[in-house]
């Protein structure tokens, strides 16, 4: 502890020695010379106070550098003011009175350190020193300092005055934040020395310092004493903690063998001797407190080494307490024995009264023991029992034994005194009875437990006690009666105490210290170290240690299981491993995200580069993948199959499909929307030119050249916005200014819409700016004058188009009249047509097939060319198409009627071929020309003759159209022909009325709109043209209804023939005009061949299949509905490229049940319901639709409900726009029916 | 000690990890050393076409463009099997990990059976241990959380979905064992800057997770709460981003 103390007294120094320090370093300069510069009056008023000079004095002192000379004021000390003119005064007397003044302080501190006080002696000294120091680091100032004379500046007078005492102020106190405590590890407290010297080491070390200097050794000081002892006792618990057995813990059984109870209360707790294990209770033996740390009883106290005897029984062990004369008695005998008692009450010590027993009492002879005179006994309090017995061997034996505490007024008047009952074994009262009269049996019991404590507690010396064997003995005795532990370390006292410590021990030990004559030195160190542990019982001598190897021997029975740790750090280490297997897993993901983007961004790269390398490419490939989405129908998708249409490329010298310009455009053919236009346009003349009018191919086309058209018109504008370089396909180098194509206003677009305004362009370049115009005005946001701006640009568009139709034609018609007078050339085109026609026709049926085949090989032949043609004026133009289609002689025969046909069919036929194919202007030109002189307008729909209706397909632009529409056609042609066979009469009966009708209402039809687009436009000025034939020459009907029907008559004249055709296409008539049309016509329309006719003349006969009727249900009105064919082929059908639904398979069986049952046969209709019902119906629920304007209203009139009116009206309106797809009049709107 | 055998064989089976990784890394490396060659070739062929667009012929350009394609698609392959590799090599560290789990689950019930034997066991080391098994219990937690977003990858998609409705069960007889996992127990995890975070909030991996059924969906994993789900939907799911370019096409 002094050592400890003894440092903090140094730290304590340095602290101060470090504020000291500071003050000098910045104020003092002293001059190195020795000579104490003159101080500045402050500082001389300071300067006996200077050596304690405090931290928090020095901060209180203002130092002023004034002319080289520091001067230290005190910020509590008043400065005198001082004006200018007393500075001058001043400044000379400060001048003079300079040296004065340090002689005077010179003086003045010398005299002040006169006095003899050691202290002040040293601290002057201590001064001196330091001013030397600090001089000697301010060197140059002072010399400085010297050089300049400071006569201008006016010091005030020195004023000070000596201080007699010493009064260093008290730092103010730190608030106790700024303390912190902080535990010394244990190697900072190895590293320290413990112990502290204490009187009686400073004397013996005094001594042998006294040996030492005499034998003329260097002494050994008390700090190399202190660590060697400090060292030693480390070492000695080393020792003992290797050899120390583990200290049993708390006795849970322990009984205080005072009283032989184990009762334990937190007032009263059982001590433990740490020596011995003496188990007592805190009042049976006289410790009012418990003792922090250690605790030892008496006897381990005071005479640890010697086991004492009691002078009271034969007995040892168990608690004792010294007697006044200094022997030792147990203090339950001291107890018992009535003559003796206790000086002090509450520590119940010492012993007194021993000698006040009567020797009566020491002459009992113990009835337990037997032995006589040995110790006091007691007697039995039994009134009249004698028997004695000593107090231990009464416990020992388990008698009765009481005390009650009881306030006794003893000899001494007022002790604390206890009623002690004692009684032996014969007069053991029972339970609480205190008279000793009592049950036996069970008194025995009672006291048996004790009794059994009580023989554990102590053990009898025998009557000569011989030291060493009594040890023995008492220890065998022990071992017995308690446990080995206990009497093991009772016997192993004294080795315990000072555990020996091997001499290459100390030699390690006394290393670090050097001291003279060193083995010598230790040995008596070691000795009078193992000396001073005896004395002190062996208790170590550092504290700390001691409580620490407890503590230590706590934490290991903290840790019993040594495989459970070991288990424990496993499991730390596995989860260090899971851990460590963990983050793997996290970089492993992370690496894997990092690839996953790092393909991603190859992707991007790529598709960068291409942009950047070929962006004219990337442009015409979306390009051309929007044209292709626009087919559907995938029908320009593949080039055409030539080995299903083998005389295609007869007719077209240049195949293009999309597939073909992919592979170009990929090749780099293509350098510019251009060259992508141009391929396209191609693509859909040769379409258009290859395949007839009516046929879904040409329809496809069409459209396709409309949106197509439009795509292209964007890319163009996209084209020319990003600047492409049509050379490179690469972006220019800088990108072009765009002109504001989506900039333009309404008003441009109404200027352009007034003809007027563009009267100077050509009717292409018109339609171009339209359709720029259209196309801007499409991509704007929708408004009302959006949609009425687009509505008028497309009729503009529309019906320029049609203009520059009509110019085409009438340019063609002027070839075509050359042609007629023998152009070659345009034969060779004609002919071209001509194949085409012929193509569609072998399509028909089987037999045609058959001819087909045979034709295969040889294509159309220019043999048969003009002499056939021009029979009739008015189709002389169409002349010379027909002359191509003769294919002359060599054909085979399926194929000669055929020629013959067509040759009957002369210009007629020719006409409507051309009309079909649609490209060529030839035959519109005719039919126009036709029209004009008859003064109907070319609205009348003709066009579609039976023969061709019935021929959905004539023609396959490539294979995949060939196959998916072969059957259709087939069998169409199949049903025609069955009913052909019975109908050609009565259609050659139907057409004359219908004729009529024609004739009767000319001016409806013309009134209709100008159509829109070129192909209905030129359909219907076909319809005129035939039907001024038919109104010419009155057709004999029968002829009429063969070729109609099947053109199997071969020996049909040519003008039989015109006429045959003529009355026909009225019937198939176009059904725009619906409304004013004659519904006989429409029906024509629908059913394909003649059947219609038969409707419209007998309302009763049979219905076929796809007719328009209404349809009856029980409990709906008529609703509008068409007869579908039940036979028709799974794969589903199309009449005239509008798909007919496939009825489902449970409908069919439907149907077959529903006929058996009714008996009679039924139809099936589909409704035109938004769902598309299907229903069997008997002919007598069906109407024919279409056939009667008025009729019609009625039914549409028929339901009572506005919601059924509303929906059979919609209804019709599908319906009316089934038949218009039918007919093929693309710009039927339905509203116009209503 | 029967934990220490299987632990042993752990250690065995996983001696190789390191150098399996390191092998897949020097593959992976490799690869990329290739591509960004490849990449250099690229920009050089780029370069030579920009700068002789106009003199080259068409055929010319055509075969420069082809080779920029096909060193496209080289590196594309390259790509592929780098993703590969980094799936198989994740695949192998959480093979390991799922194994560890197992054993260490048997390993600390082993230790607690011993515990439980040793009578003293004063409770200064009891709180010790219970501070071990909330660490343990955090790591469940996130073994769980974890092993989630670790099994997709390689697995087809459709076993995937199994594989996440085995999941919760699979491990939740974890999580009783240590007692339930408080969710403030998963935050409380110091949580690894790298960790790759999922889902449209860009968070880390917690809770039940669902993974769109688009191979190519650049998310891939999404907490149930973010797309608004509390229960495994039926048939195949597609993440919002997905569903919506799937809607698109």
């Amino acid at each position: 502890m002094r050592k400890v103390r003894s440092w903090e007294c140094e730290t304590v120094a340095s602290g101060l020695k470090m504020g000291r320090g500071r003050g000098r370093g910045r104020g003092r300069g002293r001059g190195s010379s020795g000579q104490l510069r003159p101080p500045s009056p402050y500082r001389l008023q300071l300067s006996p106070s200077r050596e304690t000079l405090t931290y928090a004095q020095a901060q209180k002192i203002v130092e002023v550098d004034l002319e080289g000379r520091l001067h230290r004021i005190n910020i509590t000390d008043a400065l005198p003011v001082i004006t200018e003119d007393e500075m001058m005064a001043q400044d000379i007397a400060e001048c003079n009175s300079n040296k004065e003044n340090s002689e005077q302080t010179q003086t003045k501190t010398r005299s002040w350190r006169k006095p003899p006080n050691s202290k002040s002696r040293k601290s002057v000294k201590n001064m001196s020193h330091q001013n030397q120091r600090s001089g000697s680091q301010q060197h140059t100032g002072p010399t400085n300092s010297l050089q300049q004379p400071a006569h201008h500046i006016p010091l005030p007078e020195p004023v000070f005055r000596v201080l007699s005492s010493v009064c260093p102020s008290e730092a103010p106190p730190l608030p106790t934040a700024y303390y912190r405590f902080i535990e010394k590890s244990m190697e900072e407290q190895d590293s320290v020395a413990e112990y502290d010297m204490d009187e009686e080491d400073l004397a013996w070390l005094e001594m042998v310092n006294q040996k030492r200097v005499c034998d003329g050794h260097a002494s050994v000081s008390a700090d190399a004493f202190e660590l060697l002892i400090d060292r030693l006792e480390r070492e000695s618990i080393l020792e003992s903690r290797s050899q120390a057995l583990s200290q049993s813990a708390v006795d849970e059984d322990a009984f205080c063998c005072v009283c032989l109870d184990d009762e334990c209360l937190n007032s009263n707790v059982i001590l433990f001797c740490d020596i011995c294990n003496l188990a007592v209770h805190q009042e049976c033996y006289g410790v009012p407190y418990v003792p922090e740390g250690q605790w030892l009883c008496r006897c381990c106290l005071q005479s640890p080494s010697r086991p004492v005897d009691c002078v009271l029984c034969p007995n040892q062990g168990g608690a004792f307490k010294q007697t006044s004369d200094g022997r030792w008695a147990h203090v339950v005998c001291a107890i018992w024995i009535p003559e003796v008692c206790f000086s002090n009450t509450v520590f119940l010590e010492p012993v007194e009264g021993v000698k006040n027993i009567p020797p009566a009492r020491w002459k009992l002879t113990c009835y337990l023991c037997k032995q006589k005179g040995r110790g006091a006994s007691i007697q039995c309090h039994k009134a009249n029992c004698y028997r004695a017995f000593h107090v231990t061997c009464a416990q020992k034996a388990g008698l009765f034994m009481k005390i009650d505490p009881v306030r006794e007024t003893g000899v001494n008047g007022t002790t604390f005194s206890v009623k002690k009952t004692a009684f032996c074994e014969h007069h053991s009262p029972v339970g609480s009875r205190r008279d000793g009269s009592g049950d036996e049996s069970v008194e025995g019991r009672l006291v048996g437990g004790r009794g059994n404590r009580g023989q554990r507690s102590y053990t009898q010396s025998p009557p000569p006690p011989p030291p060493p064997n009594k040890k023995a003995a008492k220890g065998q005795k022990k071992k017995n009666a308690k446990g080995s532990g206990r009497s093991t370390r009772r016997s192993a006292v004294p080795v315990l105490l000072v555990p020996q410590i091997p001499s290459h021990r100390l030699n390690k030990i006394c290393t670090g210290v050097e001291v003279q004559r060193k083995n010598q030195f230790m040995q008596r160190l070691h000795n009078y170290w193992l000396l001073k542990r005896q004395s002190r019982n062996g208790m170590p001598l550092i504290r700390r240690l001691h409580s620490h190897l407890q503590a230590q021997k706590t934490a290991e029975q903290r840790e019993p299981d040594e495989k459970l740790c070991a288990a424990r750090e496993e499991l730390r280490y596995w989860q260090k491993l899971r851990q460590d297997l963990e983050r793997a897993r996290l970089l492993v993901e992370l690496i894997r995200k990092r690839e996953r983007l790092k393909r991603e961004q190859m992707k991007i790269q790529q598709a960068a580069l291409e942009l950047q390398l070929t962006p004219a490419l990337v442009l015409l490939r979306s390009t051309l993948e929007q044209l292709q989405e626009k087919d559907t129908a995938k029908i320009f998708s593949q080039p055409v199959n030539l080995s299903e249409v083998p005389d295609y490329l007869e007719f077209i010298s240049q195949p293009m499909d999309f597939s073909t310009m992919c592979t170009k455009l990929e090749g780099h053919a293509y350098c510019s929307i251009a060259d992508i236009e141009k391929d396209f346009n191609l693509m859909i003349s040769n379409c258009l030119k290859y395949n007839s009018k009516d046929t879904m191919f040409h329809k496809t086309a069409l459209q396709l050249r409309e949106v197509g058209g439009a795509v292209l018109r964007h890319a163009h504008r996209q084209s020319q916005s990003i600047g492409l370089d049509p050379s490179t396909g690469m972006h220019l180098p800088e990108s072009p200014n765009r002109h504001g194509f989506y900039n333009c206003t309404w008003d441009d677009v109404d200027s352009l819409l007034d003809p007027e305004n563009r009267l100077h362009l050509t009717t292409d370049e018109q339609l171009k700016a339209l359709l720029d115009k259209l196309d801007m005005v499409a991509s704007m946001r929708t408004s009302g004058g959006r949609t009425k701006r687009i509505r008028l640009l497309r009729r503009e568009i529309n019906s320029l188009r049609q203009k520059r139709n009509q110019q085409q034609q009438q340019n063609s018609h002027s070839v075509n009249e050359e042609d007629d007078e023998g152009e070659e050339e345009e034969l060779d085109e004609e002919e071209e047509e001509k194949g085409v026609k012929e193509k569609k026709k072998k399509k028909r049926g089987p037999l045609r097939a058959m001819s087909k085949s045979g034709t295969d090989d040889s294509p159309p032949v220019l043999e048969l060319t003009c002499p056939v043609s021009s029979p009739l004026p008015g189709d002389a133009p169409l002349e010379p198409p027909v002359l191509g289609l003769v294919p002359g002689g060599r054909r085979s025969p399926g194929r000669s009627y055929k020629r013959q046909r067509s040759s009957r069919g002369g210009g007629k036929s020719q006409a409507e071929d051309e009309a079909e194919v649609g490209e060529t202007p030839s035959s519109q030109q005719e039919a126009v020309h036709e029209v004009t002189p008859l003064g109907t307008p070319p609205t009348l729909p003709l066009v579609g003759v039976g023969r061709r209706t019935s021929v959905l397909f004539k023609k396959a632009k490539n294979g995949a159209r060939l196959a998916k529409n072969k059957s259709p056609p087939e069998q169409n042609g199949k049903e025609s022909e069955g009913k052909s066979n019975g109908l050609d009469s009565t259609l050659a009966s139907s057409s004359p009325p219908s004729v009529t009708n024609i004739m009767t209402l000319p001016p409806t039809p013309s009134a209709s709109p100008a159509p829109p687009s070129p192909s209905s436009h030129h359909l219907r000025s076909r319809g005129p043209s035939s039907e001024s034939e038919a109104d010419k020459l009155p057709p004999p009907p029968r002829e009429e209804g063969l070729t109609n029907g099947k053109h199997t008559s071969a020996d049909h004249d040519d003008d039989d023939k015109q006429l045959t055709c003529s009355p026909s296409p009225p019937k198939r008539s176009r059904g725009k005009p619906a409304l004013a049309k004659v519904p006989n016509s429409e029906h024509g329309d629908i059913c394909g061949s003649g059947q219609s006719t038969l409707l419209s003349l007998d309302r009763e006969s049979e219905l076929g299949p796809l007719d328009l009727v209404w349809a009856k249900c029980r409990g709906y009105p008529s609703y509008p509905a068409m007869i579908v064919d039940p036979d028709m082929p799974q794969e589903g059908l199309l009449h005239n490229g509008i798909p007919i639904p496939v009825p489902p398979v449970e409908v069919l069986k439907l149907g077959d049940f529903r006929e058996t049952e009714e008996g009679e046969k039924l139809f099936l209709v589909l409704f035109f319901d938004t769902k598309r019902t299907w229903q069997w119906l008997p002919r007598n629920k069906l109407l024919p639709m279409g056939m009667d304007n008025t009729a019609d209203k009625l039914r549409l009139m028929e339901g009572k409900k506005p919601s059924v009116r509303k929906s059979v009206h919609t209804a019709y309106d599908r319906a009316m726009v089934h038949l218009n797809h039918v007919r093929g009049n693309l710009n039927f709107t339905p509203s116009n029916f209503i | 000690m029967a934990a220490g055998m299987y632990l042993e064989h752990y250690l065995d089976s996983i001696e190789n990890l390191p150098f399996e990784l390191q092998r897949n890394f020097n593959l992976m490396r490799d690869l990329d050393q290739r591509t960004e060659d490849l990449k250099g070739q690229i920009d050089s062929l780029a370069k030579e076409y920009t700068a002789n667009a106009r003199t080259l012929s068409s055929e010319q350009k055509l075969s420069i463009l082809r080779q920029i394609q096909q060193s496209y698609s080289k590196c594309k392959e390259f790509g592929d099997d780098k993703v590969q590799l980094a799936m198989q090599t994740y695949e192998m560290v959480d093979k390991h990990i799922r194994r560890l789990d197992t054993d260490l689950a048997r390993f600390e019930a082993d230790l607690k059976e011993k515990q439980i034997e040793s009578t003293d066991y004063d409770s200064t080391s009891s709180k010790g241990k219970k501070v071990e098994t909330r660490q343990k219990e955090k790591k469940t937690a996130k073994t769980r959380s974890k092993v989630k977003s670790s099994d997709e990858d390689g697995s087809p998609k459709s076993a995937q979905k199994k594989v996440k409705l085995l999941q919760p069960g699979e491990f939740n007889s974890p999580a009783n064992n240590f007692g339930n996992v408080h969710p403030s127990d998963v935050l409380d995890m110091p949580v690894d800057p790298n960790e790759p975070t999922y889902c449209l909030c860009h968070q880390v991996s917690y809770g039940e997770m669902i993974g769109c059924d688009n191979t190519d969906c650049s998310i891939e994993w999404f907490h149930f709460a973010c797309v608004g789900l509390t229960t495994k939907p039926r048939g195949k799911w597609y993440c919002p981003r997905c569903s919506q370019d799937r809607k698109r096409k």
